[in-house]
């Protein structure tokens, strides 16, 4: 009996450990595809729902337009992670045009590193 | 049994305690100051970055970014709720820019490095560490006593002046591993300057940068130098928005203005 109770605490040692570990490797690309594809299929009946997103571009006064869908069958799962999609691509529309951000357009004295 | 039972305990304590998120003990705040382009020397980009320090780790990485992430996400958020008709106008001209968007992480002695370009997480270890030379000049910064140390990285020649007084064998992005904290770095031509603007204990979560693809530096390098020949086309494919001729020229002139990467 105690024998068993000291491999059932080994064991469980072990394990918090080893999930300890697998949090602290960096995350390898094709794992994290695999996660979303996850994620999605858990809510097949979330129907899919669309925004039209404009994006300013302030150095050279254009809109470009985007849709932005989530929901099934859209490849993004959450509203949430749709609209977080679409702030970095405005992030990064607004960088690679103008530099970042006001004051700190290319010509201005700052561009991106 | 009770033997057994402490036995049990004890483990979990230990383990539990081992897995809470990494905390810092010290904060070194950093001025980086880097000319994008060396051919234009007046047009130069200023930031605080940020060395969180426990023990023998430490996280590396700009105190920007999580602010400019923070108010994009504001501003983002805000053009959701006010949308018109489904149709979300988002104007970022107000984020504060960030240009230093490297981190580096150090784990008893061994470094990785995080990069960003565009969408894409790189992380690579660090294979060519400085080999320092200490040289016999002293200086003072901030009423520290400070030796110079010279060294090479990346085939660019650095100037370092570190501490003894705080005896932690770090400092700036990859520059470690000298007898005390490096309080200043800059490379021979003054292109790349770092320098201490304080040092605090502080306790602070040290969070790595997430999803970021395991690789090697040779790797990264490609994918940058890709980037640089057509930055347009790669921001076109990660965005899906798509470009016209004057836009890529844009897009793809703006990128090879900067030519003073920091590897």
């Amino acid at each position: 009996m105690k024998k068993l109770f000291l491999i059932a605490a080994l064991g469980v040692a072990g394990f918090v450990s080893a999930k300890n570990a697998e949090e602290t490797k960096p995350t390898k690309e094709p794992e994290k595809k695999e996660i979303i594809k996850g994620v999605v299929a858990e809510d097949p009946n979330d129907k899919m729902q669309c925004y039209e997103w404009a994006m300013y571009v302030w150095c050279t006064d254009q809109f470009f337009a985007d849709t932005v869908c989530w929901g099934a069958g859209s490849g993004t799962a959450t509203h949430a992670q749709a609209v977080a999609d679409e702030i970095h691509n405005s992030q990064l529309l607004t960088e690679y045009f103008c530099g970042s951000g006001t004051q700190h357009g290319w010509g201005t004295g700052n561009g991106p590193n | 049994m009770r033997f057994y039972i402490s036995i049990f305990i004890l483990f979990i304590n230990i383990l539990y305690s081992q897995s809470d998120s990494l905390k810092s003990q010290y904060e070194v705040i950093y001025k980086f100051k880097c000319l994008d382009d060396t051919l234009s020397k007046n047009i130069a980009s200023e930031e605080n970055l940020s060395l969180l320090i426990k023990n023998h780790k430490s996280l590396f990485r700009s105190t920007q970014k999580a602010k400019s992430d923070s108010i994009a996400t504001t501003i983002g958020m805000k053009a959701v709720n006010n949308a018109i008709n489904g149709r979300v106008v988002v104007d970022m001209r107000n984020v504060p820019g960030v240009y230093f968007k490297s981190e580096v992480f150090l784990d008893n002695g061994k470094q990785t490095v995080y990069k960003e370009l565009m969408r894409n997480k790189f992380s690579y270890p660090l294979d060519d560490p400085i080999l320092w030379k200490i040289e016999s000049e002293a200086k003072i910064i901030e009423s520290y006593v400070c030796r110079k140390a010279t060294g090479k990285y990346k085939g660019r020649h650095y100037i370092a002046w570190f501490t003894k007084s705080i005896a932690i064998p770090d400092g700036p992005y990859v520059f470690k591993g000298l007898p005390g904290l490096i309080l200043e770095v800059y490379d021979l031509n003054d292109t790349i300057h770092f320098s201490m603007i304080s040092f605090t204990k502080t306790i602070k979560p040290m969070i790595l940068m997430k999803d970021a693809f395991a690789t090697k530096y040779s790797n990264f390098y490609k994918a940058r130098k890709d980037m640089i020949e057509n930055a347009a086309g790669m921001l076109s494919s990660q965005t899906g928005i798509t470009l016209n001729p004057n836009d890529i020229m844009r897009i793809n002139n703006n990128a090879k203005r900067n030519n003073n990467y920091l590897d």
